[in-house]
């Protein structure tokens, strides 16, 4: 309803400004994104340490995710704005970060023990890598990242007095939270298992996470979901011929 | 002169021949879709592989798993549901970049359809051609808003029998009509079709179950592509750039005629019995009437615009630009627009076309003209409606203010002024619900009005029916405001906010396949009524009632929903 472009930018300056911060950070400090090889130890870890370990790497966590996602925000979030009164906008706007935070912690505590594990179980570096990438590119091709993907693009309606407005934005964040993790969760694990170049494996996940949430909704099979749509936008933006990996390759390999 | 001349399909009465016993074009159409439904589904040269290009419900990924699957329509036509073409974007001619591409609900509706009609033409017209007929033959128009009984669909499409072909021509199967479709129900789900013009339903007053809803060319008074209509959205829709199979920023010419006059052709057989195929736009393509309702639309569009010199006479009046961003000039990054198109010795080519490529008459594609193309009415520009506006609010401005103010700026902030609770469901009668108002939001609204002026102008006031959600296509909604309660909406013709059809909300609704299924959303532009009630010291209130009415009785269970009822206001 009657969205303007001034409105998308006041979303998209501080959700861009937000993940220039975080990758600032995460440049600074790289190591906040991974258990210390020294603390892991070889064996079975104790509760608390295991405790321990899973809150120091919280920070690192949620800069990874505020890194990564803020793009991917920004249409859900001007949605809350517009259908919200202007006096409910920003408690609204938090409630929905609330529950896609909320989603992204789950995650969390799912995904960082497979990383615990990796370090301290699999002595051969390039087998958790190795595996790691292989999940990431099956998931990447499968219809049920696709489904997740349409989903992502489904905006619910959102009551807009009292609690009821309090619980649909919460409701939508953890709706928006379950597809953006249900489609994104293999790539952010990738960065985590490489032994070296994390922040690199980050970029390049953001790209391809970023290039997902472009592309419009299609039917759910299995196909290879590459950063065309990212490129195909760019070009036509910049005027330039879009001429995706298969043209590129036909033009240098000639059938 | 442009190459092709459309012409109205109720020239020499709508019938296969004229007085002189002469093919009419409409007789050549059928020759023409008989030759094209007799190639395969997979052929981009078939009837089917063009009604897909606008939806279809036979992929795998787009059945719905009863009607209206194409392989659940009934005959005729007899639509075949095999083979399909290749799914993959990279092979030619794919469903995946050829099929489901209409634009609706927002601004590359006009553009993208004009391709669309170019493309079947051209093929219609090769295949016309081969068949012995005339080389200048073009795709003709239904004009529902003529004179005499235009409203009615012509008699061509619903006689069951074609004459006889021309001397030397052999057709597949002679005698059966191809314009003719079971599935076409009509406004009254009878069977006889005619579009609810003011003359049209003045024509049929005997209808036990039509209350509102009429089809109007009202969309030809606004004066901007994107904004300020009775949509709110102008005359053809808003952004964005995306590709949309179906967006929430329905222009006018979409609104009404477009959507009405396809639910009301297509209907449904009875109250609740299947959908004709008008009705659905994963069916829509299949009916022969689909093209000429949407030359008509094309018309429509072409007479808004300002007019090119080689269509019309020099000195014509001014009309209306398109949008001139660089977003709707190039069309949406995320998916291009392509169709098939006649390539030399009978093959097929691709025709990858953007809105520029389309945006008016009389470009390498557009090369046609229509006969009746005409000049629009001087509309009021939007300072004068501005100065009527502060007039009816008792804040005239002075003449010669109004003289020096030439140019007014759309109102940018837009701002949620209202909510209902709870989803309404539409059944029956219709449903009502109450809209409540923010205090702070009103009293903004009401002094925009208490201080309006050139500079400072009123707010405008619109109703949203938010996430429509269903699987009846065939329904039209009426909207009114503030109806007393027990009293029947119709009697109101002053609180009436508009009427919106269901076009597409089976598609909209679905959370299979592709579908996010937020349903269908529309905006009405209520700044009239709002300034009434504000007159009236109506608008106290922080409760507005909305009472949602189907121009024909629905059944007394359906699954018609509306998300949310709102009212926003549009300002500074």
């Amino acid at each position: 309803v009657f969205v303007n472009l001034r409105e998308v930018w006041r979303v998209a300056v501080p959700a861009l400004l937000i993940c220039a911060v975080a990758w600032l950070v995460l440049l600074a400090r790289p190591g906040m994104l991974h258990p210390h090889i020294h603390d892991v130890g070889s064996g079975a870890m104790a509760p608390t340490d295991l405790g321990r370990m899973l809150l120091s790497l919280l920070p690192g966590w949620f800069a990874m995710l505020a890194a990564m996602m803020p793009p991917a925000l920004i249409s859900p979030i001007v949605y809350v704005r517009s259908r919200s009164f202007a006096c409910r906008r920003q408690r609204s706007v938090a409630l929905f970060i609330g529950g896609y935070i909320a989603i992204w912690t789950v995650a969390f505590v799912v995904l960082i023990p497979i990383q615990i594990a990796e370090r301290s179980l699999v002595s051969q570096f390039w087998i958790g890598a190795s595996a790691a990438i292989i999940v990431a590119l099956v998931w990447q091709s499968c219809p049920i990242k696709q489904i997740c993907l349409n989903r992502c693009h489904a905006h619910r309606e959102l009551a807009a007095f009292g609690y009821a407005a309090d619980r649909d934005a919460v409701r939508f964040g953890l709706e928006q939270g379950i597809y953006c993790a249900g489609s994104c969760w293999a790539l952010m694990l990738l960065p985590m298992l490489l032994p070296a170049w994390h922040l690199a494996a980050m970029a390049i996940a953001t790209i391809v996470i970023l290039a997902d949430r472009i592309e419009r909704p299609t039917t759910p099979n299995w196909r290879w979901r590459g950063v065309d749509p990212l490129l195909r936008m760019v070009t036509a933006r910049a005027n330039v011929p879009f001429r995706n990996f298969r043209t590129v390759r036909a033009s240098i390999w000639p059938a | 002169m442009a190459a092709h001349i459309r012409t109205n399909a109720w020239n020499d009465g709508g019938n296969f021949k004229d007085a002189k016993g002469n093919y009419t074009s409409l007789y050549w159409y059928a020759i023409g879709v008989h030759q094209m439904q007799q190639r395969k589904l997979n052929d981009p040269a078939s009837w089917w592989f063009f009604a897909a290009i606008h939806g279809e419900y036979v992929l795998p990924g787009s059945k719905n798993g009863g009607y209206p699957d194409w392989d659940k329509l009934p005959a005729p036509p007899p639509v075949p549901v095999t083979p399909l073409p290749p799914a993959s974007k990279n092979s030619p001619f794919s469903s995946a970049q050829y099929w489901d591409q209409c634009q609706h609900a927002n601004w590359y509706f006009p553009p993208w359809h004009r391709g669309y009609l170019v493309a079947i033409e051209s093929r219609l017209r090769e295949d016309i051609v081969a068949a012995g007929g005339p080389a200048e033959w073009a795709l003709p128009y239904w004009n529902y808003f003529g004179p005499h009984t235009q409203y009615d669909i012509p008699p061509a499409f619903s006689a069951k029998q074609l004459p006889a072909p021309p001397h030397g021509l052999k057709i597949a199967n002679p005698g059966s009509n191809p314009l003719f479709v079971t599935a076409r129900y009509g406004p009254d789900g009878t069977g006889t079709v005619y579009v609810p013009t003011p003359a049209g339903k003045h024509a049929h007053p005997g209808d036990p179950n039509f209350s509102a809803g009429t089809v109007t060319d009202a969309c030809m008074q606004d004066t901007d592509y994107l904004s300020g209509g009775a949509t709110g959205y102008g005359f053809g829709g808003d952004g964005p750039p995306k590709f949309a199979h179906r967006g929430s920023t329905t222009g006018d010419l979409e609104n009404n005629p477009h959507n009405l006059v396809h639910v009301y052709v297509g209907g449904g057989q009875g109250i609740d019995g299947p959908e004709g195929l008008m009705s659905d736009p994963g069916i829509a393509a299949l009916d022969p009437i689909f093209y000429l309702h949407h030359a008509n639309i094309d018309r429509m569009w072409a007479a808004w615009n300002p007019p090119t010199g080689k269509v019309h006479p020099a000195g014509a009046g001014a009309g209306h630009p398109n949008p001139t961003e660089k977003g709707w000039t190039d069309g949406p990054t995320d998916r291009g627009f392509v169709m098939p198109w006649p390539g030399p010795a009978g093959h097929t080519t691709d025709w990858p076309y953007k809105p520029k490529d389309v945006a008016s008459l009389g470009l390498a594609k557009t090369d046609y003209s229509y006969e009746e193309l005409p000049l629009l009415p001087a509309s009021p520009s939007p300072a004068a409606l501005l100065g009527q506006r502060l007039k009816e609010l008792g804040r005239p401005a002075t003449a010669a203010a109004l003289q020096e103010h030439t140019e007014t700026v759309p109102p940018a902030n837009s701002e949620l002024m209202g909510s209902n609770k709870g989803k309404v469901s539409i059944m029956g009668a219709g449903a009502r619900t109450v809209v409540t108002l923010a205090p702070e939001v009103r009293q903004k609204f009401t002094a925009s009005l208490d201080t309006a002026s050139l500079s400072a102008p009123p707010d405008h006031v619109y109703l949203a029916l938010e996430n429509i959600r269903g699987t009846r296509d065939a329904t039209v909604l009426n909207a009114y405001i503030n109806v007393p309660e027990g009293k029947n909406p119709k009697d109101f013709p002053d609180l009436f906010a508009g009427s919106v059809a269901l076009f597409g909300l089976r598609k909209a609704s679905s959370t299979s396949g592709e579908h996010a299924g937020d349903g269908l959303s529309f905006t009405l532009d209520i700044t009239k009524i709002a300034d009434q009630l504000h007159l009236n010291k109506e608008l106290k209130s922080d409760a507005v009632q909305v009472s949602i009415v189907p121009s024909r009785l629905l059944p007394e269970k359906t699954d018609i929903t509306i998300g949310r009822v709102t009212v926003y206001r549009k300002g500074r």
